[in-house]
């Protein structure tokens, strides 16, 4: 109970309320501009949270989180164009509805059903993580180490059409972690003479060139020649929430596509999109009205914003129980925990329980925020839709460069961060995966580590890892999942020649 | 997903496939290269050594880019860069030098002065012509920036070597 009156302390406190706000209304500002999303808003406030008490500086991520997604429906719904890839499927019905004059009606469903997704999603949080941690003690270094190669290959495995890709995209990440001291001895690795690389790479600059440059060069060739989709803004000057009696008969929608969205955000990889994806076929199977869908159904926009919302809570239960991030949203908030000195796992629940708490009660209440929020300034948003790009592109620029310089005052980071834009650049033009690069970059000392410490306890034989039934079964998940993507690649390839 | 994924709409034709293919080749090229750069270790490079993950890592990198290369050998002559985007290209280019400029100059100018240096140029050069609403746009946005971290987050902003020198 203490535990509980200490994280509603550090909750309440003024800061972590007002970085709740802004965290909140930036959210759905930045979600619902179109090309800028999640990633783009969580790699930009990443670097400012790092003066910030860990606390309010996770809040302000959580907040960025949650509301961008709901924030990209309002896109979704009034221009066709969803602000995040999640929001994609609310198109589907949310559009139809604003043609049909029911702009208003449809983002009041989507903002009661993101809500309550999200809502949901940190009940099954509070639910399920601490056993989860428990669990994860029973782990040891090979059994960790199978753990983060599986996570690592449905994180490759779920990024793109072609596995391979994300292999590639993971090896790259987990080499550029090998840069800088040697987990075990100490010894300076590829610092190519750099003494800056002694420490390693910094994350911050890599995740904010990698997704926030590239994805703004992106939109600046999209304004400079003009292949940004146009689109009337449907005008809706307020929400209008639905009644009980609309609700009613959506319940059952509205508790099962929130039940697939969790489930989605726990597993490493899939994300909000495909829990979207699911839910709403899932929804179009039950429904009496089926032939409705894509027309404008209700149901549809019900089930894919309850589904992508719920992946909030969902996705932040292995990130904080096993210290595993299943997407680049979690990677960047693990990032944050991080910077910050804490390192999640399961003795973050034991050396600080209040703040897990914390964070629990805080993204309840960002969830409540946003349906406040979403409710009453609506128009506001409507308004910010209309920022033309030319004054968006250097505004997001001089807040990447700033808030990276802002780490540690160093030009080197800035550097880091051109390079990683550059590189982010390259790879996005090859259609290779960024978010695999930038977990595997995460995850890899972790990794490295526990495989090192794996040899010593077999006495250097890697087939001894199979003597250990937990990790046998991951090595064998994992194994399978490569030989499916693999096939899957090569059918694609030849199906491509034929 | 018109701007969230952008790569999906390039990943049709022959493009799509030379740019899988050259990235492929460029990232084999940088493994084998990262994988003949050696350093000092304090203990013998045995089994267990420092530089054994490294390596089992870039052996993936390589395996994985050779069959990357492999399956996106290009059908077709390399498409050629129509002559009418050129201007575009090079506004794109004078983008990223800008951004790479601001990045630099940072230290030295500021956050005020470096940004306002930084955002109208841009701005203009991504299409925007409205130039009072630009010129009030960018004023009202630094200052923005500056008093949500500054004031409210308590963050300082770089004032910049020139305005430290001339207040002494």
């Amino acid at each position: 109970m203490s535990v509980i009156v200490e994280a509603l302390g550090q909750v309440l406190a003024p800061d972590n309320l007002i970085a709740m706000v802004i965290g909140t209304v930036g959210g759905l500002v930045l979600g619902a501009m179109p090309g800028i999303g999640t990633i783009l808003a969580l790699s930009l406030a990443l670097p400012f949270t790092f003066s910030m008490d860990p606390g309010a500086g996770i809040t302000l991520l959580m907040a960025i989180y949650a509301s961008s997604i709901y924030g990209g429906s309002i896109s979704a719904v009034l221009l066709n164009t969803p602000g995040t890839p999640q929001s994609a499927v609310t198109c589907l019905d949310g559009y139809p509805m604003a043609q049909q004059g029911k702009a208003a009606e449809a983002m009041g469903w989507v903002t009661a059903a993101s809500a309550f997704g999200g809502l949901l999603s940190v009940l099954v949080l509070v639910a399920a993580a601490p056993p989860l941690a428990k669990l994860s003690k029973a782990f040891g270094p090979i059994e960790l180490f199978a753990l983060l190669g599986f996570a690592l290959v449905c994180v490759a495995w779920v990024s793109r059409e072609s596995l391979l890709k994300g292999i590639l995209a993971v090896s790259i990440g987990l080499f550029l972690a090998t840069i800088g001291p040697d987990p075990m001895t100490g010894d300076i690795r590829y610092s190519f003479g750099l003494f800056q690389f002694y420490a390693g790479i910094q994350l911050i600059p890599v995740l904010v060139g990698m997704f926030a440059l590239s994805e703004l060069m992106i939109i600046a060739a999209r304004a400079i020649f003009g292949t940004t989709k146009g689109a009337a803004i449907e005008s809706a000057r307020a929400i209008v929430l639905p009644s009980w009696r609309q609700w009613k008969p959506q319940l059952g929608n509205l508790l099962r596509s929130s039940a697939i969205g969790s489930f989605f955000g726990i597993l490493p990889g899939p994300g909000a999109v495909l829990s979207a994806f699911v839910a709403y076929s899932e929804a179009r199977r039950a429904s009496p009205n089926r032939d409705n869908f894509g027309k404008g159904e209700p149901a549809g926009l019900v089930a894919s914003e309850s589904a992508n919302n719920a992946v909030t809570g969902g996705a932040l239960i292995p990130t904080l129980s096993l210290g595993i991030p299943g997407d680049a949203a979690t990677a960047i908030m693990l990032t944050a925990l991080l910077i910050h000195g804490i390192t999640p796992g399961p003795r973050l629940f034991e050396l600080n329980g209040s703040l897990v708490h914390a964070i629990f009660v805080s993204l309840f209440i960002i969830n409540i925020v946003m349906f406040a929020a979403g409710t009453l300034m609506s128009p506001l948003f409507l308004k910010i839709l209309r920022v033309p790009q030319g004054l968006l592109v250097p505004a997001v620029v001089v807040l990447a460069v700033t808030g990276t310089f802002l780490l540690r005052h160093s030009t080197f980071d800035l550097a880091i961060m051109m390079a990683a834009g550059a590189a982010g650049l390259v790879l996005r033009a090859a259609a290779i995966p960024l978010a695999p690069v930038v977990i595997g970059l995460v995850l890899g000392a972790k990794m490295e580590l526990t495989f090192r410490q794996g040899l010593i306890l077999t006495d250097g034989s890697f087939y001894g890892f199979f003597a250990h039934p937990i990790a046998a079964i991951f090595f064998t998940l994992s194994a399978a999942l490569v030989a499916t993507g693999v096939l899957r690649t090569v059918k694609t390839s030849q199906g491509g020649r034929a | 997903m018109p701007l969230q994924e952008p790569e999906a709409e390039a990943q049709n034709g022959d493009a799509a496939r030379w740019s899988a293919f050259a990235t492929a080749l460029a990232l084999l090229a940088a493994a084998v290269a990262l994988s003949l750069v050696s350093f000092e270790t304090s203990e013998s490079p045995d089994i267990a050594g420092p530089l054994l993950f490294p390596h089992l890592v870039l052996t993936v990198w390589m395996g994985t880019s050779l069959l990357v290369a492999v399956l996106n050998v290009p059908r077709s002559r390399p498409p050629g860069f129509a002559t009418a985007k050129i201007p575009g290209a090079l506004r794109l280019i004078a983008i990223a030098g800008l951004s790479g400029a601001f990045a630099l100059l940072l230290p030295t100018l500021g956050f005020g002065a470096g940004a306002l240096l930084f955002f109208i140029p841009v701005a203009v050069l991504c299409g925007e012509r409205r130039f009072v609403i630009l010129g009030l746009t960018s004023v009202v946005f630094i200052l923005a920036v500056w008093a949500l971290f500054t004031l409210l987050f308590g963050i300082p902003l770089p004032t910049g070597e020139i305005a430290d020198w001339i207040s002494g």
